[in-house]
């Protein structure tokens, strides 16, 4: 059912006016010596999201006052953005706003905390000297996001999706004057852009498999109602290799946005940006669009059941991905001394987390982690950040700790998304939402049980490593000199706001989806069901036909639905929770005396420095290495054979535009009569029909050139 | 009527027509090209009333009027050409129109 | 198409020559520095009230000699928009180089007056009235420089060239006049026996508009016009004289393709409109078709390559204006199909001229006193020293190149779909390496105009106004993409307007979008 929201457009339409005239205040004070006026650079900033936030609540609760079953959609057409149309093969292609359960929730927190951390940046850059540049790219950012979830076609995704990746290669090189900035951020536009060509191809095929019965299109709510359409479903069957190919390489862009293992290097080189970034693009929304384009087709995943790499379905295969790189960050999390290139690390892991949740068709409780992530992420990230600032651009740990007194509110906070992502119980959302993915694991069949092992023993290794941060930063004796001790000061009351808000959000937020509720629900009122089950029953319209769908694949008897109750719900907390004890005693162990292996100064190189070194040398080796040598051969081989060439072609140029502006006379008689002559050419051969016009009217070029010759050489 | 056939008349303009079209190819003298210019709009003039003369009623009469209009214009167009002509003449000191080719490629 | 009365749809154009006549009237009481101050805005004020109500100007003909529909609403308020670009360009330039008087500010607004007139006109008398009054404007203000001897010589070659053209034309309309007893486009031959004599005029005043839009081998006057004028009017003429010129050659083309298709009543044609041929109309005018594409064709390779070789930036855009030309001209050739539709044609134009005005207008912030850094070492570096000029002219010329997300973009691949769709696919191919060609100048621009800084920053007037009307122009060089169909789109209501007695066809395939189905769907 559609519903229309006249304000729809102006979600994403005020954070593009804030960018616009924050980037006009940019470019117009970019001469003046005091630099634009930093409040009302900051007033735009802040409330352009905020203002968003706002109206993307009143869709809400617009939507949420339509109770009918079925997927409703507030919509907005905006225009027809044009037609394509060849012989046999037409299709128009419209631009439209779609606001439906998954947009409201993406958009709350993306709105929400988005604003937040617009807020933290006023504190943070304050004294840059690009404040307005950089609160206009991340207006523009949010600007982007925002296209990239409320679209209601994947053509508009792909250009949110474009502009986020544009903006996050504008704020990881914010600092230009740093190459090896610049190098990063080319780095993470480059690895996007890779992925963005498996979106673009993933979206053709996708929209030739529809075509095959005249239904082509590439909107959300057609592709969604043709994959459940039963009409279609012989035509599915026999074109399951497509759609299978067309998963794995919409994925594959996926794996690019979301630094999936393949293409995961860019993401904890992008630390390089201003700390807001990271906690806004790099932890918090961007790298969870894949996650959202998952669960926005997720028809498309769900009815892709051949196999289509190495005998393993599509879901499959995003399974293993998650899994390995799920493990692959958390074991990197381990070894890195930089404490945003820990965070990186971990966001890589816990993205692994959600794709596994994704694999198994659980696209609500991958969803939910999204969720719950973008919380204690923000606010890990948030709270490094205030370190950071606190201690006035250090952020080796090797020289931090015993800040916990130095930094009160920071570290109470910090506190709590710790307890939340290693997955303490109760005050921790991330338990809730780990938790829940653990268990959709242990539920699949045949060898899903053993990745949810695997799954388990990471939550153990994200457990030792988060509480090491901790430890090295916070609950270790100092090993800051005196100096430096003396200037740590606690961040500016800017800063510390929408940290308190997010921490406190990443203490509760987890209540949403509560099926282990510890016995709450029962206190408030006497219901039947077990738990809470507010955030999937909302998600409910949109992926519940997937899910529901995949249920049946995997149980086709009906067996195990509706299993849960009882002592085995509070099984997995339990794991997690122990798992989260033990890693954080084995964290307590090693790290209570601040004691860090390897140098002790100085840069790390190598493995243990960086975890994206196998993939650089996988690249090297596979990709870099062999344009050397092809670059190689051609610069010893063909190279004399291409110069000639080159130069032949560049001379042929020279030599056409020597040779057509030499038709250009400079004296009015002859550039009169070389017109002349093509007046009586034309009317000739304009005129006189048949044969006899194209002897005439080379007659008169015959003329016309002769008449040049002589012009030019006598 | 009048013993004058409608043809000789188009075909005077033609000639006259074609001769204005040569002195603009062939003379340098600035001015000999503005005359050559008004030869051809006045060719055209002569054809405008001999074709009024050949049809009748309403469509006579627009052969009448354009040619009023055609001699208000030519007489802006002269306007602006002698104009042109003393700015020229201001800078270079001739009336040949071959000096004025500095502008290459 | 309706009869409309006479006031409301010459508003707009009252009040842009209202404008004019009040500005030269108190040009001659202002103090020297003042004039720059004051009349540019007076203009602009006019300018832009004449823009509103031209959005609202209502579509019909006038007495079958004016005649207004969507196309040309959008080209008469693409010239308003290019006109006010000029005027705040003008501003820049004349107070930078105390130019001594404000009649240029008359002129162009004349000169917009004369064009918006040949966009609406339907008849012969009518055009030829508007392109004088457009092109004697044009003639003052590239000879405005007038101790500068380059700026002369421009100003002789192209007036003396112009005035033949002229006569050209005038003699096409008076043969075609002979032939079919009217002045108004869109007349049959008397009889078989003046068929050969209307064709005649068709041809040469074909050729007098194509003159016009600098289409090889009538060209010659573009480079150096182009050159000697100062560099805000040679956005100005670029825009305007394109837009009135190809809107002429439009309605000549559709009317003659009615015509030598034998519709019997000729009514006012709406430029949106799908004019239906038959077999005879084909063959009469395959030549015609064929002489398109070659001087299509011609233009563009002679334009792209001659411009390569320039240094000069008012002379790459003048070889470039011959390189569009040419795009525009193979957006005339006639379908496979019954359907002649011009929609591409149409939003070419309308991008191109807003581009154009725009890219030189923000190129004088640039080009310093007496725009003496016209060539690319001049330029060098001027981008950084003015970012927000630098910007602007750079989302311009990558519009004119014809680069996404701009809607110079838009315009080609329109026009290269409907070449496809034709079946022309060799030239469209041919046409997309010329643009490639194309992209290597404006890009050798950009670059020079980003370079490391070589030489001080120019020196500009006022920027206000024009900052303002650029910053405007810029944003609709973007967004304009997002409405091809206002201009592509059939108009249903124009088409059956037509006033031709042939069976119109279905409502469905009318309100079909572009070109191309209508012409697939007939295959």
């Amino acid at each position: 059912m559609k519903l229309t929201f006249e304000l729809l457009w102006l979600i994403p339409f005020l954070p593009l006016l804030g960018a616009i005239l924050n980037g006009a205040l940019s470019l117009g004070s970019a001469s003046s010596k005091r630099g634009p006026a930093r409040g009302l650079v900051a007033l735009l900033a802040v409330l352009a999201p905020g203002a968003s936030f706002v109206i993307t609540v009143l869709a809400t609760c617009k939507l949420a006052s339509h109770t009918e079953p079925g997927n409703t959609a507030l919509v907005q057409p905006l225009w027809d953005w044009f037609a394509v149309a060849v012989p046999g093969f037409s299709f128009k292609l419209s631009a439209g706003l779609m606001f439906d359960h998954l947009t409201a929730m993406m958009l709350l927190f993306v709105t929400g905390i988005g604003t937040l951390i617009h807020l933290y940046s006023v504190g943070y850059m304050w004294e840059d000297r690009g404040f307005a540049r950089f609160m206009a790219y991340m207006n523009f950012f949010m600007f982007s996001m925002i296209v990239l979830v409320i679209g209601d076609s994947l053509p508009m995704t792909f250009v949110g999706w474009e502009g986020v990746g544009l903006c996050s290669y504008l704020l990881i090189g914010f600092w230009h004057q740093n190459n090896e900035y610049n190098d990063a951020a080319r780095k993470a536009f480059i690895v996007n852009r890779i992925g963005d060509l498996g979106f673009l191809l993933g979206a053709f095929m996708l929209f030739q498999v529809m075509s095959s019965n005249g239904q082509g299109s590439l909107n959300y709510r057609d592709i969604s109602s043709w994959f459940q359409n039963f009409a279609n479903a012989d035509l599915i069957t026999s074109h399951l290799g497509q759609i299978g190919a067309a998963g794995l390489l919409i994925f594959f862009g996926c794996t690019g946005k979301s630094a999936q293992i393949p293409l995961v290097t860019w993401l904890p080189d992008a630390m390089a940006g201003p700390t807001p970034v990271s906690a806004l693009i790099h932890a918090a929304t961007m790298v969870t669009s894949g996650v959202y384009l998952l669960a926005r087709l997720c028809d498309l995943y769900a009815h892709a059941t051949a196999p289509v790499l190495a005998g393993l379905t599509v879901s499959q295969v995003i399974l293993l991905i998650g899994c390995i790189t799920a493990v692959w960050g958390a074991i990197a999390g381990l070894l890195q001394v930089d404490i945003k290139k820990a965070l990186a690390y971990s966001t890589v892991s816990q993205l692994g987390y959600m794709f596994m949740a994704a694999g198994v068709g659980a696209y609500d409780v991958a969803l939910f982690h999204v969720f719950t992530h973008a919380f204690f992420k923000a606010t890990l990230f948030l709270g490094a950040g205030s370190v950071i600032h606190g201690l006035h651009h250090e952020q080796d740990m090797r020289r931090m700790g015993g800040l916990t007194k130095l930094m009160p509110i920071t570290h109470l906070w910090m506190f709590w998304a710790w307890f939340s992502i290693i997955g303490l119980p109760i005050l921790g959302s991330g338990s809730f939402s780990k938790d829940l993915i653990l268990d959709r694991l242990f539920d699949g069949a045949s060898w899903t049980p053993i990745v949810g092992g695997v799954a388990l023993a990471t939550a153990l290794v994200t457990a030792i490593y988060m509480s090491r941060v901790m430890y090295l930063t916070f609950w270790s004796p100092s090993r800051m000199s005196a100096e430096t001790r003396a200037g740590v000061h606690e961040s500016p009351l800017i800063m510390l706001i929408p940290i308190s808000i997010l921490g406190f959000g990443s203490m509760v937020v987890g209540w949403l989806w509560a099926p282990a509720d510890f016995g709450v629900s029962h206190l408030v009122d006497n219901k039947s069901q077990h738990g809470i089950h507010f955030f999937n029953d909302w998600l409910a319209p949109v992926l519940g036909s997937a899910e529901h769908f995949t249920h049946q694949l995997l149980h086709p008897k009906g067996e195990g639905a509706a299993a849960e109750g009882g002592l085995s719900l509070y099984a997995m907390p339990a794991l997690g929770s122990l798992a989260a004890l033990i890693g954080w005693l084995i964290a307590r162990a090693i790290w209570r005396g601040g004691r860090v292996q390897g140098p002790a100064e100085g840069e790390i190189t190598g493995f243990s420095a960086s975890w994206t070194w196998f993939f650089d040398r996988v690249y090297r080796v596979t990709v870099v290495i062999p344009v050397q040598v092809v670059a190689w051969i051609l610069a010893w081989v063909v190279d004399a054979a291409i110069g000639g060439v080159v130069a032949g072609i560049a001379a042929l140029a020279r030599f056409m535009g020597d040779g057509y502006t030499s038709v250009q006379r400079p004296r009015l008689r002859s550039s009169l009569a070389l017109s002349m002559a093509g007046v009586a050419t034309l009317v000739a051969v304009l005129l006189l029909q048949g044969a006899f016009a194209w002897v005439v009217g080379l007659l008169g070029a015959g003329v016309a050139v002769l008449f040049l010759l002589l012009e030019l050489f006598f | 009527m009048n013993g004058i056939d409608p043809t000789n008349v188009q075909v005077l303009a033609a000639v006259l027509f074609a001769l204005g079209v040569a002195v603009v190819l062939t003379r340098r003298n600035v001015f000999l090209l503005l005359m050559g210019v008004e030869l051809m709009l006045n060719a055209v003039n002569l054809s405008f009333v001999g074709f009024s003369r050949e049809l009748s009623g309403n469509e006579s009469l627009w052969g009448q009027m354009t040619p009023l209009f055609i001699i208000a214009i030519a007489a802006a167009e002269a306007c602006v050409g002698l104009a042109m002509v003393i700015c020229i003449v201001r800078g270079r000191d001739t009336l040949d129109s071959d000096a004025f080719a500095d502008m290459k490629e | 198409m309706p009869p409309v009365d006479l006031f409301p749809l010459f508003l707009p154009l009252t009040l842009v020559i209202a404008g004019a006549l009040i500005v030269l009237g108190f040009e001659p009481f202002l103090q020297r520095a003042s004039k720059h101050r004051l009349l540019p805005w007076l203009a602009a004020i006019l300018l832009v009230a004449a823009g509103a109500v031209q959005a609202g100007a209502p579509t019909g003909s006038l007495h079958g000699i004016f005649a207004m529909d969507t196309p040309r609403l959008w080209m008469c308020e693409a010239i308003i928009i290019s006109t006010l670009i000029a005027i705040g360009g003008l501003q820049m330039s004349l107070a930078r180089d105390d130019y001594p008087g404000g009649e240029a500010y008359s002129l162009s607004l004349f000169g917009a007056a004369g064009a918006m007139l040949m966009v609406m006109a339907v008849d012969t008398l009518a055009l030829f009235v508007a392109l004088e009054l457009m092109s004697l404007s044009i003639y003052a203000l590239v000879g405005m420089r007038r101790n500068r001897r380059e700026s002369n010589e421009a100003l002789f070659k192209y007036f003396v060239m112009g005035a033949v053209f002229s006569a050209i034309f005038l003699y096409g309309a008076a043969l075609s006049y002979g032939a079919t007893g009217s002045t108004a486009f869109g007349h049959p031959w008397r009889d078989e026996a003046h068929r050969g004599l209307f064709l005649f005029g068709q041809v040469l005043m074909l050729i007098g508009l194509l003159f016009k839009v600098g289409v090889v081998p009538f060209h010659f006057w573009t480079a150096d016009a182009y050159t000697g004028a100062p560099v805000a009017v040679t956005g100005f003429m670029g825009a305007v004289v394109k837009v009135g010129g190809f809107a002429a050659i439009g309605t000549l083309w559709l009317n003659l393709a009615a015509v030598a298709s034998g519709m019997p009543i000729p009514g006012v044609l709406d430029l949106g409109a799908a004019v239906t041929l038959n077999q005879t109309g084909k063959d009469l005018l395959a030549h015609y078709n064929l002489a398109f594409l070659v001087l299509g064709l011609l233009s563009l390779v002679l334009g792209n390559f001659s411009a390569l070789k320039q240094t000069s930036i008012r002379r790459i855009i003048a070889f470039s204006s011959i390189s569009h030309a040419g795009y525009m001209l193979l957006a005339l050739a006639l379908p496979i199909g019954e359907k002649l539709q011009l929609g591409s044609l149409w939003f070419y134009v309308v991008g191109y001229a807003i581009a154009t005005a725009g890219a030189l207008s923000a190129f004088t912030a640039l080009a310093g006193k007496e725009d003496i850094n016209d060539n690319l070492s001049g330029i060098a570096g001027q981008g950084r020293a003015r970012p927000f000029y630098g910007l602007l002219l750079t989302i311009f010329l990558v519009s004119i190149a014809g680069v996404p997300p701009t809607v110079g973009f838009l315009g080609k691949y329109l026009i290269f779909q409907d070449l496809v769709v034709r079946g022309d696919v060799k030239i469209a191919i041919f046409a997309m390496i010329m643009a490639v060609v194309g992209a290597a100048y404006y890009f050798r621009t950009l670059v020079a105009v980003w370079a490391a800084p070589s030489c001080e920053p120019a020196k500009a007037g006022p920027p206000v106004l024009s900052g303002w009307v650029l910053a405007g122009a810029a944003v609709l060089t973007l967004v304009l993409i997002g409405w091809p169909n206002a201009l592509i789109r059939p108009d249903p209501a124009g088409a059956a307007n037509l006033g031709l007695s042939a069976p119109a066809a279905p409502a469905a395939e009318q309100a079909v979008l572009p070109t191309g189905l209508a012409t697939a769907a007939t295959r």
